[in-house]
């Protein structure tokens, strides 16, 4: 068991929806929604005294130009936070948003702070994968480093070749990620999680020159397609592999978008009469070789149980991220997981997978997940570049 | 003078099929605002301009000749923007090819057209004259017919066709703007059915037909018989069918049949049964993908016409059948018409026709004789004319055996040949003041028209070249100048090709350059610019052991290679290839740093050494259709001709101090690829042309248009780049970023291990690998890269068997 002096506990959880690459969130600096987060927190906690933030940690896993410079602390000012509330850029690729919250909840944990915010960030439209100035070490070349310099899609055919999966059970798997997030949209699922967003956007008029503004408001999830079907994903083309099973339909999707969380000690909690929904029970992260990275929760998930004293069976919901098809399912096989309480609101296939943001927004689907079902238990986990996994747990507070 | 750009600044093309789109894209690609007319307005409807201008995209070749040129394009419907026809001044209609539908259309347009607008039919079946008739008066002297050949930007004919009513100024006036700013080749024709390409390139097609089905030789056959065998297009016959589509044959053919009522030949224009029944079940050929010939599975399957399946082609071209098409023409026709074998026999007889087809129309359909030979030319593709072959085969002889053959009744008609064919007072063909006029009964030159006044045609056989001084020359390089005070430097091997001759002779031709004239150009008459080095040399010298100096050849490999190739120098004197390598780069370096301006004319194919020899030359003069590249990693070397290192310099000019990487990524992709631009505009999209290089639309103008940019730097003082050229490299840190998908493309099996080896290999030279970002260094270092790496690849058996691959099949090898 952890030691730890007092408990953690997650008081709300919030995300933008999640854009498509180049779709809405095209000219959002990715900053501009971070720090909308966290202006959304500080509006739906007014009890709350700003100047209490311990810190913020965002991660984000390309952290440079628009989300550069240390987005946390440019955000939170931009947020009209008080000056003294200082912030932190984390990175650990894709599970960026989810290593904020497990180190927001251990300065709690540890008697350090009592109130602190943690979140994601990503514009994959404006920051390539890879950020805009690939660098690789020479050296990496040199021996069975070299899987460091594979492509995320590239470790996926590995996965799948090394795990058997085939293109017919990814592309299945990928249909079902889109039908089950429609599902939770035309359920609201996602209604308290989501904070509406007012996209700006400017055009010049050919006739008369002048600037035209337009704004609309962007509530809902892009990526999920009603339109897609088995023969659509059939037809696409393997774009890792000459005769490979990962295409485009059945990998996440590029995104932008962002997530919040706000935590607390019981002190806090007191002190600014919060209402907390969730216990942030524990964190682990493990290596695996980064030429299977898409294994990696298989390492992470084991241990954050055997960390937290927790059996796999106590699991309600988990929140699997789902990098491509062919892990996921790889994943899943080898841990044994329920199938049916795997990403039952869809996953990234279809909802997108702003990489350093995704943490921090599934974190606030299972949160909210687990309060609308009244569940006890759930996690949420990811593989992570260059050969690593992450899993963290939680216990609703109904 | 005319500003033909000023006389014509807007075209409209009416017709939205596949001609009249293309025809469209072919004027865009000149920088011409065009509007293409379709009937539909629905974007997604296939009468509409819209979905002909997408479809621009899918077509190959592609007809547009680079993503700029779409810019030019809009789409328009008859039912709303026919008054925007006002301020067209040329109105190209391609719509289908009856003529109500003409008439209907002309009705609407015509009172919509300015004063000054010229109005032109693109149809090759109607009589012009008839559909002037259907004109008002005062339309009649703006109207001409103007007929382009599919594909239009890749054909350069275009035959204009005047009635008697087109006013002079209409035929100038299209002739300058077709040729000067569309780049095209321009025939004038009487107005006969079928003009003059098409009258006698489909009655070649006919003969060959009746003489296959005659002498019983299959389709595969036949075309390999027609093809590039006799100087003939390579798509020959029956695939030439295919791509024109058997539709469009057909119907040709029938209106051919229907219109020559007292052509003596007229009932050979009748498609075969088995066609007509392949285009009965839609099999209409390329467009259709199942014509004549089909493809399964990469292979290549032709019909047996007389059940109707189809069969794996073979090659079943009899040996003495080919050594024989190697012979000079006399021989060759004489062996055929004495030969008693089969194909032999096809071959005479299908000449023979021709020469007597075209003997006996050229009066009625043509203004000269050179008319019928430019049109097959430059309309099929041909490599000599029917009147040029006939001319040098011997002119009385071929008259001699065809009135032998109509009095033994073996010709296709008993018509006989003219009186000026056979009363000996104008023969042969060309002489020294032009072709023969039939109906003027006189020798004519060339059409006189300003815009021809700087061109260079390729001559045709018997015509005579206009005067030039060699400089010096040898077997395969000619330096010559043609009193202008510029030296113009040609090759005379196949392709062009750079051998160590070549090489030799173009140092030499700096230093000539520098002391004697204004500067220098490069230039051939005639495509390609240059394929590449002489790769049957290195090869030869790489068996021979001659990789560097050191090497040491063996007397036996020395005889045996004097055997492959008997121009090679003696044993002693042949050259190390590193040495060569080593004299290329000096060359090129000269010709950017030398004391006058260098510079190249392109046309065709410049690829490998060709393609770095215009990357070093001052300035490059680039017809539209330049297929410019770096290909070497497909013979499995690298650039090292400079190319790598010119590359390398261009990223960091590129970048002015910011990051090299991205702009070297591109360059560097290319070369890894062998990418070829598709024209001399996608090759300054690629960075091997530069902005300030010329894109001249016809090739006949580049020699004319080279020698003025001498003559402008000239003009200017000109100073050349400093002897020594320092840039900062991208380094080792952008040479693994390189790697890195090097790597994932071989994870993927994209790409073969040998394939990761050399692209690894060309990205240590480019990046100038170990040095990091930034660090300066002089063109001679990286050169030497280039040429060490060279060597030590070409040591290699995978890099040999790419050679060897290259040199037999014509094609890269994956290995």
């Amino acid at each position: 068991m952890p030691k730890q002096i007092q408990e953690a506990y997650v008081v709300c959880a919030l995300r933008t929806a999640v854009g498509k690459h180049n779709g809405a969130f095209a000219a959002e600096r990715p900053d501009d929604l971070l720090a909308f987060l966290l202006k959304q927190l500080l509006e739906q906690n007014p009890s709350l005294d700003p100047a209490a933030v311990g810190d913020v940690i965002v991660g984000c896993a390309m952290p440079e130009a628009e989300q550069g410079l240390n987005v946390a602390r440019v955000a939170l000012l931009l947020a009209g936070y008080p000056v003294d509330v200082p912030g932190v850029t984390v990175n650990r690729f894709c599970a960026s948003g989810l290593q904020s919250v497990a180190m927001a909840a251990d300065r709690i944990r540890l008697g350090e702070a009592d109130v602190m915010v943690a979140g994601g960030v990503e514009s994959m439209s404006m920051v390539p994968m890879g950020g805009n100035k690939p660098a690789f070490n020479p050296r990496i070349f040199d021996d069975e480093n070299v899987a460091i310099a594979f492509g995320m899609g590239t470790t996926a055919e590995k996965v799948a070749e090394k795990y058997q999966i085939t293109r017919d059970q990814q592309d299945s798997y990928a249909l079902e990620s889109h039908k089950k997030a429609c599902t939770a949209i035309d359920h609201d699922w996602f209604a308290r999680e989501i904070v509406p967003y007012q996209v700006h956007r400017l055009d010049v008029d050919d006739d008369s020159g002048e600037l035209t503004a337009t704004e609309h408001i962007v509530g809902v999830d892009e990526g999920p397609r009603r339109d897609t079907s088995a023969q659509a994903l059939v037809k696409l083309k393997p774009v890792f592999a000459a005769d490979g099973s990962v295409t485009a339909g059945n990998s996440s999707q590029i995104s932008d978008g962002a997530g919040a969380l706000l935590l607390a000690s019981e002190a806090g909690l007191k002190r600014f009469n919060l209402q907390p929904i969730a216990r942030f029970i524990g964190h682990a992260v493990a290596g695996v070789q980064p030429e299977i990275m898409g294994i990696g929760p298989v390492k992470a998930v084991p241990k954050v149980l055997e960390q937290t004293g927790m059996t796999q069976t106590a699991l309600e919901w988990i929140e699997l991220n789902e990098a491509f098809a062919a892990q996921t399912l790889a994943v899943i096989r080898t841990l044994e997981l329920d199938p049916d309480i795997v990403n039952p609101a869809g996953g990234a296939i279809a909802l997108g997978h702003p990489l350093g943001a995704t943490g921090a927004i599934r974190s606030a689907t299972l949160l909210h997940a687990m309060q609308r079902e009244k569940l006890r238990y759930g996690m949420v986990t990811m593989c992570i570049g260059t050969g690593m996994g992450a899993a963290g747990l939680f216990e609703n507070i109904p | 003078m005319t500003n033909y750009r000023h006389r014509i600044k807007k075209i409209a093309v009416l017709g939205s099929g596949v001609m009249g789109s293309q025809i469209a894209a072919h004027c865009a690609n000149a920088g011409v605002e065009t509007m293409l007319f379709g009937l539909s307005e629905e974007a997604d409807s296939a009468d509409s301009a819209h979905y002909a201008l997408a479809r621009l995209e899918r077509l190959k070749p592609p007809p547009l000749a680079s993503r700029e040129a779409t810019r030019y394009l809009s789409a328009a419907t008859y039912d709303r923007h026919l008054p925007l026809l006002g301020q067209c001044q040329l109105v190209i209609e391609a719509v289908s090819e009856d003529p109500g539908v003409k008439r209907d259309l002309y009705r609407r347009v015509v009172p919509h057209l300015d004063e000054d607008c010229i109005l032109a039919s693109n149809t090759s079946g109607i009589r012009i004259t008839t559909l002037a008739q259907e004109l008002v008066d005062d339309m009649r002297p703006r109207f001409c017919g103007v007929h382009f050949f599919n594909p239009p930007r890749y054909l350069p004919l275009v035959e204009l066709t005047p009635t008697a009513a087109t006013a002079e100024d209409t035929i100038t006036t299209l002739e300058g703007y077709l040729t000067a700013i569309l780049g095209k080749h321009i025939i004038v024709a009487k107005d006969t059915p079928g003009f003059i390409a098409n009258r006698f390139g489909v009655f070649a097609m006919m003969s060959a037909l009746h003489h296959a089905h005659r002498l019983r030789l299959a389709p595969a056959l036949v075309d390999e018989l027609t093809g590039r065998l006799i100087g003939r297009s390579k798509s020959a016959t029956f695939q030439t069918a295919d791509l024109v589509g058997l539709d469009i044959l057909i119907s040709l053919t029938r209106h051919l049949h229907q219109t020559l009522a007292r052509d003596p030949w007229r009932e050979c224009f009748q498609t075969p049964q088995w066609i007509c029944k392949l285009a009965d079940k839609g099999h209409y050929g390329r467009k259709t993908g199942i014509g004549i010939y089909r493809k399964d599975d990469g292979d290549i399957h032709v019909i047996d016409p007389a059940t109707g399946e189809y069969h794996k082609r073979e090659k079943t071209l009899d040996d003495e059948v080919k050594k024989s098409a190697a012979l000079a023409y006399p021989e060759r026709f004489n062996e055929w018409a004495d030969s008693t074998d089969p194909q032999a026999q096809f071959l005479y007889a299908i000449h023979r026709d021709l020469f007597h087809y075209a003997a006996f129309h050229a009066e009625q359909t043509s203004h000269s004789l050179r008319d019928i030979d430019l049109a097959l030319r430059w309309g099929y593709g041909w490599e000599i004319g029917v009147f040029e072959q006939w001319q040098a085969i011997g002119w009385h002889e071929v008259a001699q055996r065809i009135q032998n053959d109509i009095a033994n009744h073996r010709t296709l008609a008993a018509a006989p040949l003219p009186d000026w064919v056979t009363d000996g007072r104008y023969t042969p063909a060309y002489d020294e003041d032009g072709a023969f006029s039939p109906q003027r009964r006189k020798y004519v030159p060339r059409r006189d028209h300003p815009v021809y006044r700087h061109h260079t045609p390729t001559l045709l056989t018997g015509e005579t070249p206009p005067r030039r001084e060699t400089i010096f020359e040898n077997p395969s390089f000619e330096l010559w100048h043609d009193g202008e005070d510029i030296a113009v430097a040609g090759f005379k091997t196949k392709l062009h090709t750079l051998n160590y001759e070549v090489i030799h002779s173009l140092d030499q031709a700096v230093t000539i350059a520098e002391r004697d004239y204004k500067g220098l150009v490069i230039w051939h008459q005639q495509a390609p610019f240059c394929a590449g080095a002489d790769l049957l040399e290195i090869l030869l010298a790489v068996k021979a052991g001659k990789l560097t100096d050191s090497g040491i050849i063996s007397k036996v490999k020395a005889s045996s290679l004097h055997l492959i190739k008997p121009d090679l120098p003696p044993v002693g004197q042949l050259p190390s290839i590193g040495g060569v390598i080593a004299l290329l780069q000096q060359t090129f370096m000269r010709l950017r740093c030398c004391s006058v301006p260098t510079v190249c004319a392109v046309q065709g194919l410049a690829l490998g050494g060709g393609c770095e020899m215009l990357l070093h030359c001052d300035r490059t003069v680039a017809a539209l259709e330049s297929y410019i590249g770096l290909v070497e990693i497909g013979v499995g070397v690298l650039p090292a001709g400079g190319g790598c290192k010119e590359m390398a310099y261009r990223a960091f000019r590129d970048a002015r101090g910011a990051g090299i990487f991205p702009h070297l990524a591109r360059y560097y992709e290319q070369i890894a690829r062998g990418k070829v631009s598709t024209s001399a505009a996608d090759a300054v999209q690629m960075g091997y042309l530069n902005r300030s290089d010329s894109i001249v639309m016809n090739p006949h103008e580049l020699l004319h248009a080279a020698k003025r940019q001498v003559e402008a730097m000239h003009a200017s003082g000109y100073r050349p780049p400093h002897p020594e050229q320092r840039f900062e490299v991208a380094g080792a840190t952008a040479s693994a970023n390189l790697q890195s998908q090097l790597v994932n493309l071989r994870e993927g099996k994209y790409i073969s291990a040998y394939d990761y080896h050399l692209a690894q290999v060309i990205a240590d030279v480019i990046c100038g690998a170990p040095l990091p970002e930034k660090t300066t260094v002089t063109a001679d270092w990286l050169l030497r890269n280039e040429r060490k790496a060279f060597l030590t690849l070409l040591a290699r058996k995978e890099t040999q068997q790419r050679i060897e691959h290259m040199l037999k099949r014509g094609k890269p090898l994956k290995n």
